[in-house]
């Protein structure tokens, strides 16, 4: 997706719940890379999801409440859609995504 | 830095309002009303119209609030005894009445004070 | 609801009619909102407020919700308490053990039919204000907005924290959290519109009705003998007095059931804000073992709910406690509501019209004015109690 202003890409992309190809949850999109092309077009190049993420969307103290550190680069290649919520091409799994949750299902239940 | 702290100062001068006549008269209020809604119950168990097990429970849920309300009126000896009399007999829903009604000058005196 | 009927007899009536349209009002935009954009109440908080104010208002939620929710297990436990004469501390684990296999075993719509079914005792509150021949002129003069004159300034402050509370008690967000995210796990869509519309009139109708009733049978029946109901379980008395033992027992099993099912719908309500908030699979109809995270979460709701309650502090405090936070929370719950509500790109021809907007913004600013109100209004009538 493109825009001419970057905060119509945050707005279509940020804070939403991602789906995966099977139209599972899997997570949210807790921030998104760009860059700005030709023309000074903004191009959404890729979605940021994971606790690495949010010390920079909110206060210290507020963060720290919760656990873990990493972060899933999701490139826009691998976004299919955006709308009230953003569908990936791929399953969770091949992504990296709800790692936890797959390993609880795994162990606990069927997928 | 002044900004930040005045909605603090104004949470403690709120939290300070209550003092420690207002701290007898919720409790004087709240004796009353206990005593009030146990007559109640032993109205309608003397009429056959409560069941035992609720009426046994409620007088006993009545003892445990009116001990703290006797906690907090142990500046009012009066008050305080004549709860803890009704704590440690079983009276009757008139007795019950005449206790309420003698905690009203002391709730009438500490609202106007 | 019965302290202020019988501190105020039927002069806060109006407060509940008013909160009752308030409360229809952002139920039914949060079930078209749910319909349109497939999306439940906390992710649109997400979204519209953001990561730092949605999780604020995550925390701030949970905090209330948990309270809530401990109040009704303490209820449910004191219920119990009164039809067995058991211990309390024990009702409140075997009440807490019984809330969760409810969950973990039953089929989601075996649960509502349980507890929606069985809680219908509690009409017999219903039929006993009927039965007492209340004064209806006087029921009907309390409808009229008013501030009543000639009253302490006690009593007004009184008065004021009474209204917050009940606009509170009955515009209480958990139930908008429940009510959106089952319209998305029941896969809603504009077809169903009207059924969400007919939903959230007729079950707040219905709800506010009986609060109304409970209000009313106090004013009549404890206002005059001097009673502010200390104590859960005078309030049955209120069916007892007209009806005797079977009105005890009717109100007491009402009780039960509708004091049970709403810790059923407190407790996933916390678990739908959470996994809605960091994008984990959640879902009542789905079986516990698919669902790992929410299960985990309403589990935890639950155990920490529990150990509110065996600290030893009374259901009634907690409920104040779970009523003031409330209002403090709905603000930031109810504004990503309106915003979505409006917005066009994700409601398409099902945004709010004037009527709607009008009266969602009419509501929000009462909503802001209460929750500034609430704490100060607490401290100063001591919960009501001054």
């Amino acid at each position: 997706m493109r825009a001419a202003d970057p905060h119509h890409l945050i707005r279509a992309y940020r804070d939403l719940e991602l789906l995966d190809r099977d139209g599972q949850i899997c997570g949210m999109v807790d921030d998104i890379e760009m860059a700005q092309g030709e023309a000074g077009v903004w191009e959404m190049t890729a979605l940021l999801v994971g606790p690495g993420v949010w010390d920079r969307r909110a206060p210290r103290w507020l963060t720290s409440l919760l656990p873990g550190h990493k972060t899933v680069r999701i490139d826009a290649a691998d976004v299919a859609s955006t709308g009230s919520a953003v569908r990936l091409m791929k399953r969770a799994d091949e992504l990296g995504l709800a790692r936890v949750e797959h390993r609880l299902l795994r162990r606990f239940g069927s997928r | 830095m002044r900004a930040r702290l005045l909605p603090f100062a104004l949470m403690m001068a709120l939290c300070s309002c209550s003092s420690r006549a207002d701290k007898q008269l919720e409790a004087v209020k709240s004796a009353r009303s206990v005593i009030a809604e146990w007559a109640l119950v032993e109205e309608q168990a003397a009429a056959g119209r409560a069941q035992s097990t609720y009426v046994g429970q409620m007088r006993e849920l009545a003892k445990d609030q009116l001990k703290t309300a006797e906690q907090e009126l142990s500046q009012q000896p009066d008050a305080a005894s004549l709860i803890d009399s009704l704590r440690s007999h079983a009276p009757d829903a008139a007795a019950l009445k005449r206790a309420a009604g003698a905690l009203k000058p002391l709730e009438n005196s500490l609202e106007t004070a | 609801m019965s302290q202020a009927g019988s501190r105020f007899d039927y002069r806060l009536l109006w407060v509940i009619v008013v909160a009752t349209i308030g409360i229809m009002v952002f139920s039914e935009m949060s079930g078209r909102v749910a319909a349109m954009s497939r999306q439940p109440l906390f992710n649109v908080i997400r979204h519209r407020l953001g990561f730092s104010l949605g999780l604020l208002t995550l925390v701030g939620a949970l905090i209330s919700t948990l309270i809530t929710c401990a109040a009704e297990i303490g209820g449910v436990a004191l219920v119990l308490q009164l039809l067995t004469g058991w211990s309390y501390t024990l009702l409140a684990v075997v009440a807490t053990a019984l809330l969760i296999l409810s969950i973990y075993l039953l089929p989601f719509k075996w649960i509502e039919r349980t507890y929606g079914l069985l809680g219908l005792f509690m009409l017999v509150f219903g039929a006993a204000l009927l039965a007492i021949h209340p004064p209806w002129n006087e029921i009907a003069g309390g409808l009229k907005p008013q501030i009543p004159l000639g009253m302490s300034q006690r009593d007004l402050l009184g008065y004021g924290y009474f209204a917050v509370a009940l606009i509170s008690a009955v515009m209480f967000p958990y139930e908008l959290y429940f009510y959106s995210s089952g319209g998305v796990e029941d896969g809603w869509s504009s077809a169903d519109i009207a059924t969400n519309r007919v939903t959230s009139f007729l079950g707040m109708g219905l709800g506010s009705l009986l609060a109304m009733a409970l209000l009313c049978l106090s004013a009549q029946e404890f206002g005059p003998k001097g009673i502010s109901p200390e104590m859960i379980g005078t309030v049955v008395l209120e069916p007892g007095l007209p009806f005797g033992k079977l009105g005890i027992l009717l109100g007491l099993l009402g009780m039960l059931f509708a004091i049970g099912g709403a810790a059923i719908e407190t407790c996933l309500a916390c678990a739908y804000g959470v996994c809605q908030f960091f994008g984990w699979r959640w879902g009542r109809h789905k079986k516990p073992a698919q669902t790992p995270l929410f299960t985990a979460s309403w589990l935890v709701v639950f155990v920490l709910a529990l150990g509110i309650v065996l600290t030893g502090m009374e259901p009634t405090e907690l409920a104040d406690y779970a009523i003031v936070s409330a209002i403090v929370v709905l603000p930031l719950s109810f504004l990503p509501l309106l915003l979505v509500g409006r917005d066009r790109t994700f409601m398409r021809d099902k945004a709010n019209g004037v009527l709607a907007n009008t009266l969602g913004w009419a509501y929000y600013a009462l909503i802001v004015v209460a929750a500034v109100a609430a704490i100060p209004l607490y401290l100063l009538t001591s919960g009501g109690k001054l």
